[in-house]
């Protein structure tokens, strides 16, 4: 497919640990379209940062990725070398972390800061920002970031701004500059309620006006279910389930994501949720079969031994439960 | 000197923070007392040419008095003129030796810490390791001994014995740093080796090594006057605070005033630098005072 930004197949990454490998991805599948809102929704420990490290390269030093391809705009990340890497980064990915605050520097000023970025940055047609608009750059990107008085922002060092500004210049950040590829993981979740609702917001707008792509990683449905197109229910390593949000939200097949969505508390009363019995995958010893086979209320024997295969229920929308293939019909 | 200014908020905050510390302001005064009279020895001095080889039977071993404050040598030199311009070869020794081995250790260190964990940091710091194994003044004694002796033969002695440590700063600092998420974001948004090592990582490793840097010209400075006591500085007649020194003690007790003034000189020295490190630690910590 032409309109085919990232594609990442079979995805395997491991990290070794003193009791042996743990075997975290598992054969991950994603695609990312041009200018697509993409949600990683699973609890913690689910592989979503892993997922969103392996693409931009960034591992752990005890992370191993073992196999998969990861193609983004048609070139194999994982196969290039350093240099080309640092040059692909530069032209399409964007990331924005967890924790503002040890993401930036904190020696150097948010101006020193903001003209690296926009001078590591390279235009579509593979130029550069011209040092003399780096400046003009930075106080738009800023601006549009909503963030008051650009000229003091810029002068001041990340410990002298708030915890929401912060985030707030990271955006502006990795938004200044003509990527094509923004990684959200979880960009929200060290800030109070309030402050989050308008970060997203934000990022929304942003990413809505300069058309560019976007995997959102995050453990709250909430959030994903307002700002993606769509999303992939990652849980211990595995894709269990994909769709359109709305579907998805609507109409969940896989037993994991009705026993997710059920634990959304509701206005309308019904008491606390019951939550998901049993304990999250080991991933020293996860097995060939199904991860959620152990928690899983409506277990087969064949989900202990085998991997479940990936079935289309409805168009567009896939479950990896046995529940839904041919296999347990026959 | 762009790195050293984003280190500090601002000149003012900076000489405020040194401020704050009224010890250290006496160790800086002490430090301008030694530089301003080192480089107006020649003329401060109330013996010039006591600096050199002058032969002045007359007032040899004069204890101290007004005409001569620090008293004189068994050759008849003023004590306080040789101390005088003993100070220079004691403060091209300090800043000398840290100006080579500064830049050394921290690229040396920066190198093996953005590398850590991979054989290139296994080669660079077990080599250190090495250095640091051996006493310090021994190796800088038995380099010193190697070639003739001289003020610049010494301090290379010196260097050649202290960078280590500035290595192993850097690379403990450099390699904790490598892996904050401030240098994953800086690599996912395409920036080269070069730029993480010397923008990123270099900034956030300046204060521990100005610290270290300002604490320990003193102590070259101690170890400068050590070799040059055992004879391996600067040699004669040329004034050298050790050379004063081990000169004046088959003197003692009797003549006391011909080691006690130039061991006194060592002492100022090496505590107004002390001092003033403790002054500029502060400056460059990034503590909000």
């Amino acid at each position: 497919m032409a309109d085919l930004l990232l594609s990442i197949t079979d995805l395997k990454v491991g990290y070794r640990v003193y009791k042996g490998q743990l075997k975290v991805i598992n054969g991950v599948n994603i695609e990312v379209r041009k200018g697509e809102r993409v949600g990683i929704v699973g609890e913690t420990g689910s592989g979503k940062t892993t997922i969103a490290r392996s693409i931009t390269g960034i591992l752990p030093k005890a992370g191993r990725i073992s196999g998969g391809k990861i193609l983004l705009d048609g070139k194999d990340v994982l196969t290039m070398s350093a240099h080309e890497l640092s040059i692909l980064r530069g032209q399409k990915v964007a990331m924005i972390f967890q924790d503002p605050t040890s993401a930036l520097n904190p020696v150097l000023k948010i101006g020193s800061i903001m003209s690296d970025i926009i001078g590591y940055a390279y235009n579509p047609d593979g130029s550069r920002i011209p040092k003399s608009q780096i400046h003009e750059t930075a106080v738009n990107a800023l601006g549009s970031a909503s963030l008051p008085d650009p000229d003091r922002i810029l002068a001041s060092y990340p410990f002298q701004l708030s915890g929401g500004m912060r985030q707030r210049v990271f955006i502006a950040m990795a938004l200044a500059t003509p990527r094509e590829l923004l990684l959200a993981d979880e960009p929200t979740t060290n800030l109070d309620v309030t402050i989050q609702d308008q970060i997203l917001r934000l990022i929304k707008t942003r990413v809505d006006e300069r058309h560019v792509s976007m995997i959102l990683i995050s453990h709250s449905l909430d959030i994903v279910s307002e700002m993606t197109d769509r999303v992939y229910m990652l849980y211990g390593g595995t894709v269990v389930e994909q769709a359109n949000t709305r579907d998805l939200f609507e109409n969940p097949y896989h037993p994991y994501s009705r026993a997710l969505m059920s634990c959304i508390p509701k206005l309308s009363g019904g008491g606390i949720a019951s939550g998901i019995s049993g304990e999250m995958v080991n991933y020293l010893a996860p097995g060939n079969g199904c991860r959620f086979s152990s928690r899983c209320s409506k277990a087969l024997p064949v989900c202990v031994t085998e991997p479940p295969p990936m079935v289309e229920v409805e168009p567009g929308h896939r479950v990896a439960c046995f529940l839904f293939s041919e296999k347990q019909r026959s | 000197m762009k790195t050293f200014n984003r280190a500090m908020d601002s000149t003012g905050n900076a000489i405020y923070k040194f401020s704050r510390n009224k010890v250290s302001v006496v160790g800086f005064f002490m430090v301008l007392l030694v530089v301003v009279v080192a480089i107006f020895a020649p003329v401060l001095a109330p013996y010039p040419k006591s600096a050199g080889a002058l032969i002045d039977f007359d007032n040899a071993s004069k204890a101290p008095s007004l005409t001569h404050l620090f008293g004189t040598d068994i050759e008849g030199r003023d004590i306080l003129s040789r101390v005088m311009f003993a100070f220079r070869g004691a403060l091209v020794m300090g800043l000398g030796v840290i100006a080579m081995i500064v830049p050394l250790g921290v690229l040396v260190g920066l190198f093996a810490g953005y590398y850590y964990g991979t054989f290139i940091d296994t080669i660079i710091m077990r080599v250190t390791d090495i250095f640091v194994t051996l006493p310090a003044l021994l190796l800088a004694l038995a380099v010193a001994s190697l070639g003739r002796p001289s003020l610049f033969h010494s301090m290379m002695a010196v260097a050649f014995a202290w960078w280590p440590y500035y290595a192993r700063l850097t690379y403990s600092q450099t390699s904790s740093i490598r892996n904050e998420t401030f240098i994953k974001a800086s690599e996912t948004i395409g920036a080269g080796k070069r730029h993480i090592m010397f923008a990123e990582i270099l900034p956030n490793c300046l204060a521990p090594i100005f610290t270290k840097m300002a604490l320990e010209i003193g102590w070259v400075i101690l170890m400068g006057a050590t070799l040059s006591f055992v004879g391996l500085g600067e040699q004669p007649p040329t004034a050298a605070l050790g050379t004063m020194v081990s000169d004046g003690a088959q003197y003692l007790p009797a003549q006391w005033w011909i080691s006690v003034f130039p061991a006194l000189a060592i002492a100022f020295i090496v505590l107004g630098f002390n001092l003033l490190g403790d002054g500029i630690k502060n400056m460059v910590s990034t503590e909000v005072l």
